[in-house]
């Protein structure tokens, strides 16, 4: 008997000990257990929404939301959201840490199955999707761009669009005398923009906030459409489900021995489980990496709470925040722990984890394999094991992480894409 | 609504003990080598004593079977051995993974039950205890302890559950 192999990004089995094997059914068919397993991760029909954001499945504001995700004029040195979530890379840039107008502390993760929640960000300091929007715009080292700087961009450019949405301008937006540049920069109180920001009236500073939370409701509203397309094994899923364990040859026989051993001895559907095979929860993976300080939950759990634009803010359209009501921040386990991605186009998305560090599915299970590092603080799952995993099952569960492939849906391409995308033949 | 009590030191042990599995029904820990294991969790519905005897704990989970990762609130109903209902002093709840050396992550709240206009004198009618913002968040054996603090003195109690 093998060892078991734990959640590819994560876990394995729970306990202190090895899980139990999966009996193999006599007929080589699956069981009951599986089957459930099968149908759970199979993807599921149905448009997400958020309670947080009344512009949600509104279209003109999905429409505005696609023109100003990949908007380059919404920063003054031509950055967007698409600058590094790129829809030719699945939303990523193939590169260990984002890189636009300075390099970030983390990788570029993915917007393609994020749809759940209710955490975002690998530190999920963000509790709904145009929260997380804001953050980039005002990084200074990814658009490095500014609230104050984006309302110019609106009245200048989208005045018409933005009003049919979401109503007239405020008026100290609209014919105000703001400065060029300026946003709230508790980290450096003394810089041109925070003194900037403090320059401004109480009525400016929050029309233009209003205008860079409608911009973020409706970058929101159309990333709740990048939803992962059916890939082979959802039509290998359904086969099963209606009566052949075959799967009607939609996965290769390599690629159901690694689905067997994702959701059978390896145990990774026990935290890449759902439709998008993610818990949407934090584990500290004990990965390596020499000199790191990022407390990740931890200190994404307070920003959070911190945070005006968090669901229980004056800016979210919710009526009930329950998962931010009982959240904890002080709980040990969220010492460095990151969210357990998504692992639809896994294969297309590398490099891999929080920081980048592993450049191919294989160094990810080598990693679970050996466990070679030790967390720079908190502890690892205590249901790690390393499993020791030989090179037929590497190539087995790469081969079922395949199967998870599909195309970006051309509603979440830009729109000049699809115009000049070869018709289907 | 009061912060729940989350006395890590005391829970640990008594999870690590293993002390009180009144009411635990098939409960498969790490034997289902032989057996395949249900896909599904089970309710999430006790009835347990206490150790010393001295009360009697109707634990509930509502919905009675929650989903991995997702919100539940619980109630308690605590009645005496002489069948009284506790319905003043304290009712504390909470669940630990202790093969994991961790708790809930989220921090659940005690309904105070019916105070008087100070927020005092709070009474829990019938005997039962609710609380909301329990989460399971990750499949594997949980414990779930309560203590209770009433008019015969304090007594408390734990059992396994299995989430999956």
């Amino acid at each position: 008997m093998h060892r078991s192999l734990p959640a590819l990004m994560l876990l394995a089995a729970c306990g202190t000990q090895a899980p139990a094997p999966t009996p193999a059914p006599a007929d080589d068919g699956w069981t009951p257990r599986q089957l459930k397993q099968l149908a759970d991760l199979r993807l599921q029909e149905g448009a997400f929404g958020d309670p947080t954001n009344r512009f949600a499945g509104d279209a003109r504001a999905i429409e505005l939301g696609r023109t100003w995700f990949y908007d380059e004029a919404l920063s003054p040195g031509g950055f967007s959201c698409a600058s590094c979530h790129k829809p030719e890379l699945h939303f990523t840039d193939a590169l260990p840490l984002a890189v636009a107008a300075g390099t970030a502390g983390r990788h570029t993760p993915t917007i393609e199955g994020i749809q759940q929640g209710p955490w975002f960000f690998w530190d999920g300091r963000a509790d709904s999707l145009w929260a997380q929007a804001m953050g980039p715009v005002e990084s200074d080292v990814e658009m490095d761009s500014d609230r104050t700087f984006v309302a110019h961009v609106i009245r200048e450019q989208y005045a018409a669009a933005y009003e049919e949405v979401f109503g007239p301008l405020p008026q100290a937006v609209r014919e105000g005398d703001l400065p060029a540049r300026a946003r709230p920069d508790a980290g450096r109180p003394e810089g041109e923009l925070h003194q900037a920001w403090l320059g401004m009236t109480e009525t400016q500073r929050k029309a233009v906030t209003e205008v860079f939370v409608n911009v973020s409701k409706a970058i929101g509203a159309f990333e709740l459409l990048a939803v992962p397309q059916p890939a082979p094994f959802d039509a290998f899923v359904d086969a099963v489900l209606t009566g052949d364990p075959s799967g009607g040859g939609h996965l290769s026989d390599e690629a159901v021995d690694g689905l067997r051993l994702f959701i059978g001895d390896a145990n990774c559907v026990s935290c890449h489980l759902g439709p998008f095979f993610t818990d949407r929860a934090f584990h500290n993976l004990g990965l390596p990496e020499p000199g790191s300080s990022d407390f990740g939950r931890t200190t994404g759990a307070s920003r959070l709470l911190a945070s005006e634009f968090n669901c229980q803010g004056p800016w979210s359209d919710a009526t009930s925040c329950e998962e931010l009501r009982f959240l904890n921040p002080d709980f040990d386990d969220f010492k460095a722990a990151f969210k357990t991605p998504p692992l639809r186009n896994v294969t297309k998305t590398a490099p891999y984890m929080h920081f980048g560090g592993l450049q191919a599915l294989d160094d990810v299970l080598e990693f679970y394999s050996e466990l070679p590092s030790e967390p720079w603080t908190g502890h690892r799952e205590l249901t790690l094991q390393p499993l020791h995993l030989d090179e037929a099952q590497r190539s087995s569960l790469v081969a079922f992480l395949t199967s998870l492939e599909s195309g970006v849906r051309p509603e979440v391409l830009p729109v000049q894409a699809v115009a000049e995308a070869p018709a289907e033949p | 609504m009061m912060r729940l009590w989350m006395a890590a030191v005391a829970l640990a042990a008594c999870g690590g003990s293993q002390e009180s599995h009144e009411g635990h029904q098939g409960h498969e820990g790490h034997d289902m080598a032989k057996a395949e294991a249900p896909m599904q969790a089970e309710p999430l519905v006790r009835e347990v004593k206490t150790q010393a005897g001295l009360y009697t704990v109707s634990f509930a989970a509502e919905p009675t079977t929650p989903g991995m990762g997702d919100l539940f609130s619980v109630s308690a109903t605590v009645v005496d051995k002489y069948g009284n209902p506790v319905e003043t002093g304290e009712v504390l709840l909470n669940a630990r993974m202790p093969h994991h050396n961790h708790g809930m992550e989220t921090d659940p709240l005690m309904d105070p039950g019916a105070c008087d206009d100070d927020g005092d004198n709070c009474r829990h009618e019938g005997g039962v205890w609710k609380a909301e913002g329990f989460k399971l968040h990750m499949p594997g054996e949980w414990t779930v302890t309560i203590e209770v603090t009433g008019a015969l003195g304090h007594d408390r109690t734990s059992f396994v559950y299995d989430m999956r």
